[in-house]
């Protein structure tokens, strides 16, 4: 059997007085790939958010455990050191604070160890070229000045650096050119087969999909996981939009 | 007796306690403070340094790009006319200065000379002193300098340490200078700046305030030359009960002339900072621009901010802009840093760092930026 990962029960999110997300359950076993769909606004974010411990989103029912390990109540640092990772949709701009040195105090933070130098900077030039990233980055201030997509390379960069036990992808993908959608997803394949990484990935397109191999699809309709599937599903929506599944949500409310 | 400095060139806004800082009972200051030993390295053929009388630095100070006699304008005080040689501190630190009589050191670069390596200038105060040093920065016509000047002591040590410098950029002159201030904590430091630019004129100004307990800081840039430019990066820590008073002036009069200041601030504990911040542009400064931009890091509670940004337009055709970002270290940093395994404490040191290192890395000297690490990790 495999290895249970991550385990998501009747999961209730607020933020202010407004609930986002009603009742989401989910499960991730190790080195299983997820892809979570759904409507603009429909909490997929949130979701993402919420998993990885935004104090913006409170956990007004249900439970999150990781590794065995009850952590809803985990601030997100704790969660990124018992092996969680976020790439964010829009990353942050740091002025003054090179890539390099963030990602070596991340991982010393991670391991509680000095981080070997050069081993380091090896292993970055490495993971730099295979993302197609010209080394200069590293040495220029935390995802300043970056067009979208090279923001979204630095974000895979520290994912395949970091390597955590498990990855949520928010639109990883949007904004990405055809070439750069190819670099991304070598990356996380990377991460995926060589790494044995688990992924939630929260995606609109096919693209990023087409390198990757699926274990589940599932839909997120305002707020509520309303069908789960294999990776077919992913075309099915392609091809006929979430009408359906909205339809389903609505049903479903009224129960 | 009391120093008023750095004074708000308009007093329009008139809130309590803002308008000026006060260095309050000078009379020791007056009765003790002395000259000091200063050192140089690295002057090349076309730069010189020497000591120089009152009358003489007078002359050079009084045959710089002129500051045009200007009408008073209601609601503004004189305070460029109380100087003949405006700066930030303003007139009554000045007249304190004089008032010592010391020697001013010259550093001149010839007309047309780029001397490449930079000039380090250093300054060592010993515990307990009480002493002011004053310079002019001559750099001529089409002239280039890089000046690197820093203040240091013991790590414990307290006293006074004043600075009053003078910079003179004559047409097409350009002048990268970095003051890094690396005092003990229990210092009352000054440091005075007035600059006086020609047409093309350029000038760079870097500005660590690291150390020290009390500290003023004024800067007072005067571009008159068309298409003069200045750009300034200030950055600074202060901790438990200090304090630090900042006024950085720049009085826009060519045409096209351009300015851009930005601050960077870490406040800790009880921590007390006032800045002002003034674009101003004059009659005559027809299409020119000015940016100022403000940051400050409050890493607790009990510290206290007070901002005063102002934007002064004599002219229509001018474009001046203000941004500022203040307080705590803001929710989606920590939770970006949160994402990838770095706590709280760790992500505001890194943020620290972070504000110190963009005016650091300006310096362009490796050595000095080295001492900058490493007094900051025996600070930290
Ligand atoms: N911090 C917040 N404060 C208030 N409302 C929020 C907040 N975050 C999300 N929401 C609201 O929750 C809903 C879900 O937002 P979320 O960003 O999770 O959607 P999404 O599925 O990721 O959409 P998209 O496909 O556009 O990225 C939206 O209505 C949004 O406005
Ligand atoms: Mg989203």
């Amino acid at each position: 059997m495999a290895e249970q990962l991550l385990q998501v029960r009747n999961l209730n999110v607020s933020v202010e007085d407004t609930e986002l997300l009603h009742g989401v359950s989910l499960d991730v076993n190790a080195g299983e790939t997820h892809v979570l769909m759904g409507p603009n606004g429909a909490g997929k974010s949130t979701l993402g958010y919420t998993l990885m411990g935004n104090p913006a989103y409170h956990v007004t029912g249900g439970s999150i455990v990781f590794d065995g390990e009850d952590i809803t109540g985990l601030s997100a640092d704790k969660r990124a050191q018992r092996g969680m990772f976020l790439s964010f949709q829009t990353p942050l701009e740091v002025p003054g604070l090179t890539l390099s040195a963030f990602l070596l105090s991340a991982m010393r933070q991670k391991t509680g160890k000095p981080v070997k130098i050069f081993a380091f900077q090896k292993e970055l030039e490495e993971t730099m070229r295979l993302l197609h990233m010209d080394p200069s980055f590293a040495e220029r201030d935390l995802n300043v000045g970056l067009s979208g997509g090279e923001k979204k390379k630095a974000e895979i960069l520290q994912l395949l650096m970091l390597r955590p036990k498990f990855a949520i992808l928010d639109e990883t993908d949007s904004g990405l050119d055809v070439d750069a959608v190819r670099t991304v997803s070598a990356g996380i394949e990377e991460y995926q087969k060589k790494r044995g990484g688990a992924l939630l990935v929260i995606t609109h397109s096919t693209r990023i999909l087409e390198a990757l191999s699926v274990d589940y699809t599932h839909v997120l309709v305002k707020g509520r996981l309303v069908y789960t599937g294999g990776p077919e599903l992913v075309d099915d929506i392609n091809e006929h939009g979430f009408e359906r599944f909205e339809a389903a949500s609505a049903a479903e409310k009224k129960q | 007796m009391n120093i008023t400095v750095n004074r708000l060139p308009d007093l329009t806004w008139n809130r309590l306690g803002m308008n000026y800082g006060v260095i309050r009972d000078a009379d020791n200051l007056l009765r003790q403070a002395a000259g000091i030993d200063t050192t140089q390295e690295g002057l090349e053929a076309g730069v010189s340094y020497r000591r120089i009388g009152r009358e003489e630095a007078q002359r050079i100070l009084d045959a710089a790009p002129a500051q045009v006699p200007e009408k008073i304008v209601a609601g503004k005080l004189p305070i460029y006319h109380a100087q003949r040689f405006a700066t930030g501190l303003g007139g009554d630190y000045d007249a304190f200065v004089a008032g010592l009589g010391l020697d001013t050191e010259l550093l001149e670069v010839a007309a047309g000379e780029r001397p490449e390596a930079p000039v380090l200038w250093h300054v060592d105060f010993y515990d307990s002193s009480c002493a002011v040093t004053q310079q002019i920065i001559h750099v001529g016509k089409n002239a280039s300098l890089t000046l690197i000047m820093d203040y240091s002591s013991a790590p414990e040590a307290c006293g006074f340490a004043g600075i009053s410098t003078k910079v003179i950029l004559e047409d097409g002159a350009r002048l990268h200078l970095s003051k890094v201030q690396m005092l003990g904590r229990g210092y009352l430091h000054t440091d005075d700046l007035g600059a006086s630019l020609g047409a093309g004129a350029d000038l760079i100004f870097n500005q660590l305030e690291l150390g020290g307990e009390d500290v003023y800081v004024g800067a007072q840039v005067e571009q008159i030359g068309d298409k003069s430019r200045f750009t300034s990066r200030l950055a600074y820590l202060t901790r438990k009960k200090g304090s630090i008073d900042i006024t950085y002036n720049a009085v826009q009069r060519g045409r096209k002339t351009e300015s851009d200041m930005s601050f960077d601030g870490v406040l800790y504990d009880s921590a007390k900072k006032i800045w002002r911040g003034t674009i101003d542009f004059r009659n005559g400064s027809a299409g020119s621009v000015g940016h100022e931009n403000e940051n400050v890091l409050m890493l607790s509670e009990d510290a206290e901010n007070k901002s005063m940004p102002l934007i002064l337009c004599e002219e229509e055709d001018v474009e001046g802009q203000h941004g500022s970002s203040i307080g705590r270290l803001a929710d989606d940093i920590l939770f970006y840093f949160g994402t990838r395994g770095i706590d709280e404490r760790a992500a505001e040191e890194m943020m620290v760092d972070a504000r110190i290192g963009t005016v650091t890395r300006e310096i362009p000297d490796a050595g000095v930026r080295e001492r900058i690490g490493s007094f900051l990790q025996r600070t930290v």
